[in-house]
């Protein structure tokens, strides 16, 4: 059984949260820019210490994107930061599973009446994660990062752009620490919780 | 050391007029034969010449002297970097931006513009906006994205989706295009865009190609578009109030009420462009653009789009005009369309709509303002990096312009902070300060 590290579970409760969706079934929409701007975001300053000392014009941000707010991104993208991480070619059958359930995940076919989807609910979640347990059990993976904890600040370096902080890694260690699971499976369920986070499939 | 990294660091050496020790080891081992030794503290960054930037130019501040700090570049750019070359930042623009801060921003997207994945990026950013993607029933959907990565790939102008006498094939390669009309404009005769937005009397097709292109939605201003005289038009679309209407079939108005003529003059004259293609997207020679009378409104015969017009010597006529001067095919109305007032600053709006995965109702929000300072700062930017061309700005013109801007970064991560966050006039430009790109 797949265990989620609390990163994980932070993540979908704060998308349930932010949507204010009552039920985990419902499709979660990924808001639309609502936010208010935050104090001081919305003046550019001129000048050598403000817009009063200098009467410089101020400007307002010239568009909305609600910088707290999730955006799912765009499957392709999705896609392509995984290969980047395998170095893995997209045929790879590590991705079987993530190229078989693909429209399932976001992705368009306008030809053949399929729309990009950019929501994201608790069942596509699920299937996000099946995904990704092939992606994480490939050899590229695995021998790139071989060893989890050791190498588990590499491998979210790697896949969040960003070194993770204390607080990031010890969402993933006490998943590390359960001795219920094997080796091979705690590694595989760490990295597919970490691939499955905010921080990887969204911005 | 990646050579598009090399030519990177020495546009930032030259505009900074310094250098790290660490990035001279690196850049020993290529080809370079730049000498630098001044040395910079980490996330330090050095000022450019005070006057002028490399071209002789006046410089503008760079976004480190605007106040951003390294960690608000790496934050920015691991933002749109996915988006815009399909992945994350790598060790080498990581390292840039270590040493250099924000003023790491601009040749770090003057240099993804050149990545084959930016080519990719730009495909599905016009796959999404035409809707335009995959194959069915032998009809190859991916032709108007395979031209926009094409022109992207071969630094052709943006405009060139609409004026291109020829589509591209998944190899890269130019071939005809799939309509069969003796004309090409582009992405405009392909039968993706044209079964993708196929409806009665080429409504859909007129407003997607004028909102796309043009940022211009229907009414649209009687300057930039004068409605065609009222007697030309068929009449239930000369109808300006609910008692003007005289056709049964429209009495209880559709889309804009009882207003017809409103859109519908301005509508008559781009829908015409389209009415000899069928809804398959083929072009008819023979066609009438007269109404079917046993179909329902706005189709013709043939599975044909019946025209605005009344006379049927004008109906079938792919004369028409746009932005009042006349044309005689797409071709021509692409022409005036490309070099019409919005073009280019509509085509910023498109970049950042698909850079921060905005929705074309958000899109609309975007100032105005920005989009034609960004439209002005596209075509200088065309024309310093390509004075003989009589072309337009290019994708990555587009992408280098709007992704740079201080402020859509100020909109994307909000304003830098701290205390010598000391800013410049806000619609100043940063790539003069590391000279032309």
């Amino acid at each position: 059984m797949l265990l989620q590290p609390r990163a994980l579970i932070t993540w979908t409760l704060g998308i349930a949260l932010l949507t204010a969706c009552g039920s985990a079934s419902q499709p979660l929409e990924t808001p639309a820019s609502t936010t208010e701007p935050e104090p001081g975001s919305t003046t550019i300053i001129a000048g050598s210490s403000s817009s009063e000392d200098t009467g410089a014009e101020q400007l307002p941000d010239p568009f909305e994107l609600g910088r707290d707010n999730v955006r799912l991104l765009p499957f392709k993208v999705r896609f392509n930061k995984l290969q980047q991480l395998t170095g893995l070619p997209a045929e790879d059958p590590a991705f079987d599973v993530l190229r078989a359930r693909r429209y399932e995940l976001g992705d368009y076919d306008y030809a053949g009446g399929v729309n990009p989807d950019l929501t994201w609910s608790a069942a596509k979640i699920s299937l996000w994660i099946s995904a990704m347990l092939p992606v994480c059990r490939a050899p590229a993976l695995i021998a790139r990062f071989p060893v989890f904890p050791d190498d588990l600040s590499k491998f979210l370096t790697a896949a969040y752009g960003t070194a993770p902080g204390p607080e990031q890694l010890a969402d993933f260690e006490s998943l590390l620490g359960d001795a219920n699971l094997d080796e091979p499976t705690r590694h595989a369920s760490v990295c597919a919780a970490a691939l499955t986070a905010l921080e990887f499939v969204a911005r | 050391m990646n050579p598009r990294h090399l030519v990177l660091l020495a546009t930032i050496a030259l505009s900074t007029g310094c250098y790290d020790g660490a990035l001279a080891e690196q850049a020993s081992t290529g080809t370079t034969t730049t000498t630098i030794s001044t040395t910079l503290e980490p996330g330090t960054t050095a000022s450019p010449d005070e006057s002028t930037g490399t071209t002789g130019e006046p410089a503008e501040p760079g976004l480190g002297e605007l106040g951003y700090s390294p960690e608000d570049a790496r934050e920015y750019l691991a933002i749109i970097a996915p988006l815009v070359v399909g992945r994350l930042l790598d060790a080498e623009e990581d390292n840039l931006i270590y040493h250099f801060g924000a003023e790491a921003i601009v040749p770090i997207v003057e240099a993804w513009v050149t990545e084959p994945a930016f080519a990719e990026s730009v495909r599905m950013l016009m796959q999404v906006k035409l809707a335009a993607s995959g194959n069915k029933d032998g009809v190859d959907f991916e032709l108007p994205g395979n031209l926009a990565a094409h022109l992207a790939r071969n630094d052709r102008p943006y405009s060139e989706l609409l004026t291109a006498d020829y589509c591209v094939d998944g190899a890269g390669t130019p071939i005809p295009c799939d309509t069969g009309a003796p004309y090409q404009a582009g992405v405009l005769t392909t039968r993706a865009y044209l079964m993708a937005t196929a409806s009665r009397f080429n409504l859909r097709r007129a407003r997607r190609m004028m909102f796309i292109f043009a940022c211009a939605t229907y009414p649209m201003d009687e300057l930039l578009q004068p409605r065609i005289n009222k007697d030309y038009l068929i009449p239930m679309f000369r109808a300006e109030t609910a008692d003007e209407q005289t056709v049964p079939e429209a009495a209880n108005g559709f889309g804009n009420g009882a207003a017809c003529y409103s859109c519908h003059g301005q509508f008559s004259a781009h829908a015409q462009l389209f009415v000899r293609f069928a809804q398959d997207g083929l072009w008819h020679a023979d066609a009438t653009g007269l109404q079917d009378p046993e179909n329902e409104l706005g189709r013709s015969t043939n599975g044909l789009y019946t025209s605005h017009f009344v006379s049927p010597l004008a109906a079938p006529q792919e004369i028409s005009q746009m932005f009042n001067e006349p044309v005689s095919t797409l071709v021509d109305a692409a022409r005036v369309l490309a070099t019409g007032p919005k073009f280019t600053s509509c085509a910023a709006r498109n970049v950042l709509e698909y850079s921060f995965g905005m929705s074309e109702t958000e899109a609309l929000l975007i100032e105005q303002a920005l989009l034609d300072d960004l439209a002005v700062r596209a075509e200088a930017r065309d024309q310093r990096l390509r004075p003989d061309s009589t072309g337009s700005p290019t994708f990555g013109d587009l992408f280098v312009v709007a992704l740079t801007h201080p402020r859509v970064l100020q909109a994307v991560i909000g304003m830098p902070l701290g205390d010598d966050a000391a800013v410049l006039d806000p619609s100043l430009s940063l790539a003069p300060a590391f000279g032309a790109p």
